[in-house]
């Protein structure tokens, strides 16, 4: 007969869960609140999402405390596992979405917004994202991932147009691959080594000399695939455009940060013991990987008409640029893979909500898609605070200094020159005065070229006092950022060193 | 003669493993032939109709409510959710308070689920909001 089981709940360490609890409870009470009376306004809603937020936000600050006291915590098993660069991502995470989620307020009527289940979605997506990067065991990765991106797909697709049904088909069906080879790429991983416990894995392997490199190869081609998809590395990123011209720019805004430093986190911890365990190939791919996704995205940038296009190869070749920082994998790469995403976060979605204020619901005669390079033609003429807010967030992701993104630029860059990656930090600073022509070609249009008679009533059309405070926080975090950046860098180097990477 | 030891615990997961596997493939086997025996092969008129802006409509003859779908969809859920149960009934014991208080929080938010699709009428026939 088997003995009971007693689990003592003090050892469960029930709050390392306390932060996506939080966020799953509040995606319950928004449900329950629309069950027990429905039909309330969405305002109500994004300040439930906002209030459940901000205490998500509260919990992690606490477990950054408690961390850098008395370092990693563990909990459930060991299932998950709060260190440096958990807390660090989840505080992007839920910073970034507490950025998206006031974008809801439009002054225009949007069918996605009429339901209480895409602010339920956004919640549940939130906290899969947390469950994804507060572990290192491959199953949860899993599962947070796929709760993170069956959501996502389904708010991509509550926008409620043809194309965004074609993206959300499109990103499902790419996920769906990408979630199989991850699943392959896990499965390996357990049959080598019999765990499923990344730094358990890392200690098996290195114990027996990569006996089974053959394997090791194979499992890490399917890994590298699955998370290529996730980062719209080169081979990997055809869906991206079109998911992001399809989705509200909004929320193309939120996929190009939050879901991708979700993925960045986990890379870093699958990759990072196998790029300094000498397996070269794996270094090879990588480096392949990150010199083309850089550059190819930029020349496929220069050619679109389409600013939200445009921004959409610019988010490539930025993924491309810091994953490079995970190629590179020393602590100063990865402190400075933090610091770009933090300071790119604010740009990105500063840039993407300027696209937000300008939806107009019916393209006009002669316009091929929604944000031509003509429709901001002029734009300081008839609409000057926006054009040079708009243009601020140009020259920050060009890496024009002193503007937020040219700090992260040059940090990586420095990260790669003093590990010895001369070439590659070249490549990437080409890369970067490449990228500076599409960033200008707008600023161009907007500011001397003559007005184009029926897109100016689609200036700021759309816009809200909370639309404008969400593009006036992201231009204070752009310029400010020359503040920022030093503190910032203590704070990302205690916690990067202090959970070992 | 050699005798083999089929005492085994999981033999018998084993054998239901390959018959299920069996059983799967020889279902669909059979649906396949006994489709191409018994059904019916009229020439469709769809493929001989003239391509102009579009096919013509042609009428379904065996259209499916997609109410059918959403039922599937919410008998599956649920019903899936059961699975977990009875491992844990006959291991009720052996887990104490804290497999006692698992099962607890999952049933919670199962109801939530439940109360949720009964609430919208995804339960009623003809009435989906």
């Amino acid at each position: 007969m088997l003995e009971p089981i007693h689990v003592a709940l003090g050892s469960l360490n029930i709050a390392t869960l306390a932060p996506m609890l939080i966020a799953i409870v509040g995606a319950l009470s928004i449900l329950i609140i629309d069950l027990a009376k429905g039909g309330l306004h969405k305002s109500l809603y994004v300040m439930i999402a906002l209030l459940f937020l901000l205490l998500d936000l509260g919990a992690l600050v606490d477990f950054g405390g408690v961390f850098l006291k008395n370092g990693t915590i563990l909990g459930f098993f060991d299932v998950m596992l709060m260190d440096g660069i958990a807390i660090l991502s989840q505080i992007i995470i839920v910073v970034g979405s507490m950025l998206f989620i006031p974008l809801a307020l439009t002054s225009k009527r949007f069918h996605e917004y009429d339901y209480p289940e895409y602010f339920a979605l956004f919640m549940f997506m939130i906290a899969g994202f947390q469950f994804m990067v507060a572990t290192d065991n491959l199953i949860m990765i899993f599962i947070g991932l796929e709760t993170a991106s069956l959501a996502l797909y389904t708010l991509i697709a509550l926008h409620n147009r043809s194309k965004s049904f074609e993206a959300a088909v499109k990103y499902f069906t790419m996920g769906a691959l990408a979630a199989g080879f991850y699943a392959f790429g896990s499965m390996i991983l357990y049959a080598i080594s019999g765990s499923v416990e990344i730094n358990q894995i890392a200690t098996i392997m290195a114990e027996d000399h990569y006996r089974n490199i053959g394997y090791v190869l194979l499992s890490m081609a399917f890994m590298i695939a699955a998370f290529g998809f996730k980062l719209s590395m080169v081979p990997f990123h055809t869906w991206t455009p079109d998911v992001y011209e399809g989705s509200s720019a909004a929320l193309a805004g939120y996929m190009s940060i939050v879901p991708k430093i979700a993925a960045f986190v986990v890379a870093m911890r699958l990759f990072e013991f196998l790029v300094h365990s000498g397996v070269a190939w794996l270094q090879v791919i990588l480096y392949i990987g990150v010199v083309v996704t850089m550059t190819a995205s930029n020349i496929w940038a220069l050619v679109q008409s389409d600013v939200k296009r445009m921004l959409a190869y610019s988010s490539i070749s930025h993924a491309g640029f810091v994953m490079a920082a995970i190629l590179i994998g020393t602590t100063q790469s990865n402190t400075g893979l933090f610091l770009y995403w933090a300071l790119f976060s604010f740009t990105n979605l500063g840039a993407f909500t300027m696209l937000w204020v300008n939806r107009q619901k019916n393209l006009i005669a002669g316009q091929s898609s929604d944000h031509p390079y003509e429709k901001f033609s002029g734009m300081v003429k008839t609409m000057p605070m926006a054009a040079v807010m708009m243009g601020l967030f140009m020259l920050s992701l060009a890496g024009i200094p002193p503007f937020g993104l040219f700090w992260g630029k040059m940090y990586l860059i420095g990260s790669a020159v003093s590990s010895g990656y001369t070439v590659l930090a070249l490549i990437m600073a080409l890369n970067s005065a490449i990228a500076g022509y599409y960033y200008l070609k707008l600023i161009v249009f907007m500011f001397m070229k003559e007005p184009i008679v029926g897109y100016d009533q689609y200036y700021f059309m759309n816009a809200s006092l909370s639309l404008k405070t969400i593009i006036g926080i992201a231009a204070v975090g752009t310029i400010f950022a020359v503040f920022a950046v030093n503190p910032l860098l203590k704070v990302i180097t205690l916690f990067v060193y202090n959970s070992g990477y | 003669m050699e005798h083999y030891n089929v005492a085994n615990p999981y033999f018998g997961v084993f054998v239901l493993f390959v018959l299920t596997f069996g059983a799967f493939y020889a279902t669909t086997v059979i649906a396949r032939l006994a489709s191409r025996a018994l059904a019916a092969k009229d020439t469709e008129k769809i493929k001989l109709t003239v391509y102009e802006c579009g096919p013509e409509v042609t009428k379904q003859p065996n259209r499916i409510s997609t109410q059918f779908y959403l039922f599937a969809l919410l008998f599956l859920l649920f019903d899936v959710e059961i699975v977990f149960m009875f491992p844990w009934a006959i291991d009720f014991k052996l887990l104490g308070w804290f497999g006692f208080a698992e099962m607890m929080m999952f049933i919670l938010l199962l109801a939530i689920g439940f109360v949720y699709a009964w609430k919208k009428g995804a339960l009623e026939w003809h009435n989906i909001k």
